[in-house]
């Protein structure tokens, strides 16, 4: 059994040290607006538009790639050719063409089916996967002119969904199928320097930088000790019917308060400089509102006011107290997730503040006059959600995306799903085919501009991390949060390597 | 230093409560690092004194060995819980995973322990890093879940306090940066307490009120002499009340049902059929019946009566003879009204003077609605039986039964 080092060890009668006040690490940090709706927001658009405008933005990326990789590319002694729109290709004609996939699956959710719901006696519960087992599933190219069948053995090992932007490479058989023999994404996009756009505080970095000339020994220690940590949690799940989570929640609480635990847990907590939510803090209770044996909620009988047996305030007064308690200590950032109070369509908005009568008084001071708008130490703001924080390009969601791609691919590795979410440079492709969506239409800001250095997904059963690069020296840290309820785990990101390592809080 | 131990003895020992670090830093004010040592001397010298009186949970944090990869609660299938659809049989050939790495990121693990189990939870770690005692509590906890009731109990205890203010105080971890709009709304945990003190204060204000009223038919007898013998005469016998309440439903023209268990309200209405005979001589006829179909239809709330009280500046209009008795009327009402709004408690005391409330209060508004559409009504109303009906919760209601042949 291993003994306790001396200083760890507050097993002993109380003595007359000091303790020195700690002080946490200030946050540098900037959120973008891109995914912010205007307030004044219209459903009459059709969804197409959505996919030319994707099409058009990530075409001439991975046309540029296709024809670096593919020009002059011989089979048989044919020269591959460009084509430029899906119906143009040619039967027998070796040829590339770039275009949107779309997923013909006979298990996919379907607006018909919600229509012939009616008549079902009860509907089959959710489906994990959209796979058929027996291959009922097709893969198509499409664009603005029409659709390709494709078929051949590149399809299998690469992850395809519906709304990715790709290039394909081979013939259109006899049965007018387009045997497929290689396949190009966008990949990633570029990448700018880290304090792009923010600026980074001007004592910290700098002396650092000064230390890396003059003395490399010393820096070799010195940036584990220096380093800030950006804390993620996801899926705290505040529930108004189970507390079954409520004392590692406060545990949580106590940890990142650096109260619990010795004074080194303690100075390693304190630079800790910023927690994010990523979604799914209010549990879903299905339980709340009242319903009768036929399964319709219950109608109470009320004259004005609202009415107690269809809404339990319990969960967020739980959160707001949880919020509270942080937020004198660090700034949060809450990004909201499928079962939060936001709107069900992504990009979701940020959770109104209103909901949180003590935290939202750490919420956006009202700008000053000609002074611009400042971030709230207590921000909560969209999901899938964007900014800089330390000077790193973070994008991050409540997991929705994540959970929708794996609804598409054998796969259960979320992390290549992350990954590949980069190099189709969309943050959310299969929005909005069964991702729901807000109906753009001068812009889809789910395709990723600029390369992210920092990428992450609430929500996920299991923490999983990796670093992935791209042509261009980009590189991106990939991060799949836990649930909290399940796994007891929040991450913690180095401000400087950007690497992740896990706590975790159980009760035994 | 030393009251700590008074403090936890009084606590735990005396008062059979669960403390934590938290909470004895906060009800001593001091750090929470003092308190994890207050808790472990306590815990310590009583147990040497007398063995097994207090158990303690202890917290510590370290890295894990790595072979005991613990099976997470999301793993385990909840009972009774709908599964999701798996539609392919293929799952089982992608299993075997790549763990894309997993294994090198380093884990802080944090337990929470029982005392009882703090040598198996400590055999389980490879290193431990920190270890703490986290609470004392009189008898070992069956779930350790209640200890985030202590969370609870501490934003009662620091309520009033700022956490911008006392966080040094208590080795809480401070933040310069923090920025906090000054117009600062009053936090829920202060408001409470808030709503209980003003719990508190509803009954000392109803005694307040309480004695006016009482006061004041003594202060002016002569403006109001008869609602003054009313109310001192019924109040001494309140038994002929109800008889008197009987027998002018047997009197009533209308064969109005008598309904069994009578309520407070429902007497009251009863009562005023007998006043409403006697008193206005306009209009008698359409008053008896509307008596007959309104009155009880107030009864099923309190509200309408006060929205019925409103319109009496039109009936000034409609009856001009009788002025002079109505304002003294009115008078009388709004005191009532004043006295509506008392406690149960009072209300037993006052219930004859409630019951003249109610008569006055139905007098007004049912002229009115005689005027307008008393005749018509009475026509097609009278099929209907009315009956309260009391249900499961013990709620009255009325309920319009079997239309009479």
């Amino acid at each position: 059994m291993a003994l306790p080092e001396e200083e760890g060890n507050l097993l002993r009668a109380p003595t007359d040290q000091k303790y020195v006040t700690l002080e946490r690490q200030p946050s540098s940090y900037k959120p973008l607006e891109t995914f912010v709706l205007e307030k004044e927001k219209h459903y009459q658009q059709q969804y197409g538009d959505m996919y030319f405008l994707r099409l058009t933005k990530l075409k001439p990326a991975v046309e540029k790639i296709a024809e670096e990789t593919w020009d002059g590319f011989q089979i048989a002694g044919e020269t591959v050719r460009k084509v430029d729109r899906v119906l143009d290709v040619r039967q027998g004609e070796l040829c590339w063409v770039a275009g949107t996939i779309y997923m013909e699956m006979p298990l996919k959710p379907n607006i018909l089916d919600d229509i012939s719901k009616d008549h079902w006696i009860s509907a089959p519960p959710p489906r994990q996967k959209y796979l058929s087992p027996n291959g009922g599933d097709l893969i198509m190219l499409e664009d603005e002119s029409g659709r390709l069948r494709l078929v051949g053995t590149p399809l299998a090992n690469e992850m395809l969904v519906t709304g990715c932007i790709i290039a394909v490479m081979g013939t259109e058989n006899a049965n007018g199928d387009f045997e497929v023999v290689d396949i190009k994404v966008p990949d990633l996009p570029p990448q700018a320097e880290r304090w792009h756009t923010s600026s980074p505080p001007t004592n910290g970095t700098s002396r650092k930088k000064i230390k890396l000339d003059n003395d490399e020994d010393e820096d070799m220690d010195k940036p584990s000790a220096a380093g800030k940590k950006i804390a993620i949690v996801s899926g705290l799940g505040f529930s108004g019917t189970n507390t079954e989570h409520s004392l590692e929640i406060n545990l949580l609480m106590e940890y990142l308060l650096g109260e619990a635990l010795d004074l080194a847990t303690q100075e390693n907590v304190s630079r800790i400089s910023r927690l994010i939510i990523a979604g799914n803090s209010i549990a879903l209770d299905n339980e709340a509102v009242s319903h009768d044996t036929i399964g319709n909620t219950r109608k109470a009988h009320k004259k004005y006011g609202y009415d107690s047996s269809a809404y339990n305030p319990a969960p967020t007064a739980h959160l707001d107290n949880f919020l509270a308690a942080l937020l004198p200590s660090m700034p949060i950032t809450l990004i909201p997730g499928y079962t939060d109070p936001a709107n069900v369509s992504l990009p979701q908005q940020p959770i109104h503040p209103a909901m949180f009568p003590q935290a939202r008084t750490f919420g956006p001071m009202p700008p000053a006059d000609g002074q611009p708008k400042e971030a709230g130490w207590f921000d909560t703001v969209t999901n899938p959600w964007d900014g800089e924080i330390e000077g790193w390009k973070v994008l991050g969601t409540g997991g929705q995306n994540v959970d929708d791609v794996f609804k598409y691919v054998e796969s259960e590795d979320r992390l290549g799903m992350l990954e590949a979410m980069c190099r189709w440079r969309c943050c959310a492709p299969t929005a909005p085919d069964t991702l729901w969506s807000y109906p753009f239409q001068d812009d889809d800001p789910f395709v990723i501009n600029s390369c992210p250095h920092l990428f992450f997904a609430g929500s996920q059963p299991k923490f999983d991390t990796a670093s992935i690069e791209g042509p261009d020296g980009q590189e991106v840290r990939l991060i799949a949060v836990p649930r909290f309820t399940e796994t007891g785990e929040i991450v913690l990101v180095d401000s400087e390597t950007l690497e992740a390592s896990v706590v975790r809080i159980s009760v035994s | 230093m030393m009251d700590y131990k008074m403090y936890l003895a009084s606590t735990i020992l005396t008062e059979d409560k669960v403390i934590t670090y938290r909470l004895l830093s906060r009800a001593l004010k001091v750090h929470v690092n003092v308190a994890k040592e207050m808790l472990y001397d306590f815990h310590q010298k009583q147990n040497a004194k007398k063995p097994g009186t207090i158990h303690a949970t202890y917290l510590l944090s370290g890295a894990k060995r790595p072979e005991d990869t613990i099976p997470l609660n999301g793993d385990a299938k909840k009972d009774g819980e709908d599964d999701y659809m798996l539609s392919s049989p293929f799952m089982s050939s992608s299993m075997p995973q790549l763990e894309e790495g997993t294994g090198e990121s380093s884990v802080l693990s944090i337990t929470l322990v029982r005392e009882e189990d703090l040598e198996e939870v400590r055999s389980q770690y490879e290193d431990i890093s920190s270890i703490h005692i986290y609470s004392l509590e009189p008898h070992p906890l069956k779930d350790l879940q209640v200890l985030s009731d202590a969370t609870r109990e501490l934003q009662l205890l620091t309520a009033d306090e700022d956490p911008l203010k006392t966080a040094e105080q208590y080795g809480t971890i401070i933040n310069k940066n923090v920025k906090r709009r000054t117009a600062r709304r009053p936090p829920p945990a202060v408001v409470a307490p808030a709503t209980s003190t003003s719990k508190a204060s509803a009954p000392s204000t109803s005694k307040a009120q309480a004695p006016a009223p009482a006061v004041k038919p003594k202060a002016e007898p002569k403006t109001q002499p008869s609602t003054a013998n009313d109310f001192f005469g019924k109040s001494k016998e309140k038994s002929k009340v109800t008889t008197t309440a009987a027998g002018s439903n047997a009197s009533s023209k209308e064969s109005t049902p008598a309904p069994g268990p009578a309520t407070l309200k429902k007497e009251s209405s009863s009562i005023f059929k007998s006043f409403a005979k006697a008193k206005p001589k306009l209009k008698r006829e359409e008053t008896d019946s509307s008596v007959v179909e309104n009155s009880p239809m107030r009864d099923v709330d309190d509200e309408d009566e006060e929205e019925t009280y409103v319109p009496p500046v039109q009936s000034k209009e409609i009856v001009e003879s009788d002025r002079k008795a109505r304002k003294e009327r009115e008078e009388n009402l709004i005191r009532m009204m004043e006295k509506a709004e008392e406690t149960e408690a009072m209300e037993v005391a006052e219930k004859p003077e409630k019951e003249v409330t109610k008569k006055e209060q139905s007098v007004e508004p049912e002229k009115e609605t005689a005027v307008v559409s008393g005749g018509r009504r009475r026509g097609r109303r009278r099929v209907m039986k009315k009956k309260t009906v009391k249900d499961a919760e013990g709620y009255l209601g009325m309920s319009l039964l079997v239309p009479l042949p």
